[in-house]
């Protein structure tokens, strides 16, 4: 059983506060959606959650094991992170790129190459006809699509993605978001995404964290976090709900 | 599309190419001598006019064209690699600049009077002052800070330099100086060999460990942690590169003055048979760059009964065409 809990983490940039006393904890087997306006501080919390910054204050916890502390190659075969920007890969074939996932094991060359993780995340993601492609032609889906497949050959029990459905088409933005429920459902893995889709967050997360102006404003079942009053102060937009998913409908007066 | 796996045998055919080059420079140059009548002269411990040019001119001038080559090779791979920018090369951290600076001031003051050592052991002073500079003005800065950092100290050292030249009151000692920044192995002994080797080695060593975190920078630099490497800090990679990449061609520009575009043009030529993978590309661009220079120096020894052309000139005439071709394939490529 998994557990990463930050623990009353702060974090200020350039003088400005951009995360106050945030206090939140994911387990093993559920997906929690970190959702919040621009600048409400989401991707600096991932980073945090991810260990590639420190918190001024507060702590960080994978399964007791503080991350400030622990040894980058531990910390990277237990979270698995994609970043908000997917940099274009240099001119590589799909399977060379995901596969390099797997220097976080210490893999390299064949034994990455032909690793049986990296057929599977290519399959998952739906890239294994196009793993002889150059992967610097792929389009801004398929990238991101690549990317997370080289997130899921680290086969690490925590993957945190910020943004992954930003730049997919509907179908493939369902398909990513289903990956990530089987991962924490199937699997067993704890995931934190950051999204901007109210409605893939409802429909596909087990608890959302809101976030605003660096703290955390809400936090809870999707129902309770996206309820009309609170989307509604903090997003500053009405939704109509489509069944029980809300939809942002228009700008507040 | 290349997979990589075609790259596998690259090292072994570019060093298997060094190797007959080894050959050809000792038997090859302005003096004729019986190759096989002046080894077998050695191996028996004879001193004959044969031995003392072979011993003593050709196989010190080879090694150093091996181990500079290599070393400018292997520091533009590594540096590219790592900057994610196909336009940096040896000289963009400064330290090439230090070593000529230093070298320069030997010449100013004329303790070359004194001794030949003189020279190459005031470009060392002269690199590895640099790179204490460079390395207290990056500190635990990323990419960015790095890359303006060797950009002020470059301007700085090559103003110094040219102030030097300015101040210098021989217009003898002004042509010396020129002569010298555009590099050469004429004359060298094994003393500048003991000179260069140490750092050249401890650097490439140091260059060689970094091939992994060169891959998964490919992804960028935040990936790149989330996968344990460590990037910034006195145990990261970057020190590892700057540290490498100073050492070896700061020792190297010491003995054999400044020689540009082997560190640019070898790893563009050899980027695409190792599959575009920074740490395949590691190795062959050491033995790609020690193959470039040992022709370029054969050339130059062919020249040598006219005006006498420098290694540095000449590296940047057979580069610059291959330079063009691969930029035009590249355009047409659409990487």
């Amino acid at each position: 059983m998994t557990c990463l809990l930050a623990s009353d983490v702060s974090l200020s940039l350039g003088g400005r506060h951009i995360l106050r006393s945030v206090t939140m904890s994911v387990q093993s087997g559920a997906v929690v959606g970190l959702i919040g306006p621009n600048g409400a501080g989401k991707s600096s919390l991932l980073r945090l959650l991810a260990g590639l910054k420190a918190p001024d204050t507060g702590c960080l916890l994978l399964d007791d094991h503080n991350l400030a502390s622990a040894p980058a190659h531990w910390r990277a075969r237990q979270i698995a992170f994609m970043p908000q920007e997917v940099v274009r890969p240099p001119p590589m074939s799909v399977r060379h790129v995901a596969a390099l996932g797997r220097l976080a094991h210490g893999e390299s060359g064949s034994v990455a190459f032909h690793h049986p993780k990296v057929t599977e995340a290519l399959e998952q993601t739906g890239l294994l006809q196009s793993a002889d492609r150059p992967a610097h032609r792929l389009s801004g889906g398929e990238l991101a699509r690549l990317s997370l497949c080289r997130m899921l050959c680290v086969d690490a029990p925590v993957l945190l993605a910020d943004e992954p459905v930003a730049a997919l088409d509907p179908a493939h933005a369902l398909m990513v978001m289903s990956l990530f429920q089987k991962a924490a459902h199937q699997d067993g893995k704890a995931v934190v995404v950051v999204l901007h889709d109210l409605a893939l967050a409802a429909r596909f997360c087990d608890q959302l964290v809101l976030m605003q102006d660096g703290a955390i404003r809400a936090h809870g079942l999707p129902e309770d976090v996206l309820a009309e009053t609170l989307v509604r102060d903090v997003y500053q937009v009405t939704t109509r709900r489509i069944g029980t998913i809300p939809v942002p409908w228009d700008l507040c007066p | 599309m290349i997979t990589g796996q075609q790259g596998r045998g690259l090292s072994f055919y570019l060093a298997a190419c060094v190797g007959v080059l080894f050959v050809v420079s000792l038997w090859h140059g302005e003096s004729s001598i019986a190759g096989v009548q002046a080894v077998q002269d050695v191996l028996a411990g004879h001193s004959t006019p044969g031995t003392i040019i072979l011993e003593q001119l050709r196989l010190p001038r080879t090694l150093l064209g091996i181990l500079v080559g290599g070393v400018l090779g292997l520091s533009g791979a590594t540096l590219q690699g790592y900057m994610r920018n196909p336009l940096a090369d040896p000289g963009i951290l400064g330290v090439s600049g230090g070593a000529a600076l230093g070298a320069v001031c030997v010449f100013y003051t004329g303790l070359m009077q004194i001794s030949l050592v003189a020279l190459p052991l005031g470009g060392l002073i002269g690199a590895f002052a640099a790179v204490a500079l460079l390395m207290l003005l990056v500190g635990d800065g990323g990419v960015l800070v790095l890359l303006l950092a060797g950009a002020a100290l470059s301007g700085f050292t090559a103003a110094l330099t040219a102030l030097t030249l300015n101040l210098v009151p021989s217009p003898y000692a002004s042509f010396e100086i020129m002569h010298w920044l555009m590099g050469s192995l004429t004359d060298r002994t094994f003393t500048d060999v003991a000179i260069c080797l140490p750092g050249a080695v401890l650097g490439s060593a140091l260059m060689l460990t970094t091939g992994r975190a060169l891959d998964a920078l490919t992804l960028g630099e935040e990936v790149a942690t989330s996968m344990g490497f460590v990037l910034t800090g006195w145990r990261g990679v970057q020190m590892r590169v700057v540290l490498g990449t100073a050492l070896a061609v700061g020792s190297c520009v010491a003995v054999s003055g400044a020689i540009g575009f082997v560190g640019l043009v070898v790893p563009h030529v050899l980027r695409g048979l190792t599959g575009y993978q920074p740490s395949r590309l590691l190795w062959p661009s050491f033995w790609g760059g020690a193959a470039l220079l040992l022709v370029a120096d054969n050339v130059v020894r062919m020249t040598a009964s006219g005006p006498e052309l420098q290694l540095g000139v000449l590296t940047a005439l057979v580069g610059s065409p291959v330079f063009f071709h691969r930029v035009l394939k590249l355009r047409k490529d659409g990487v």
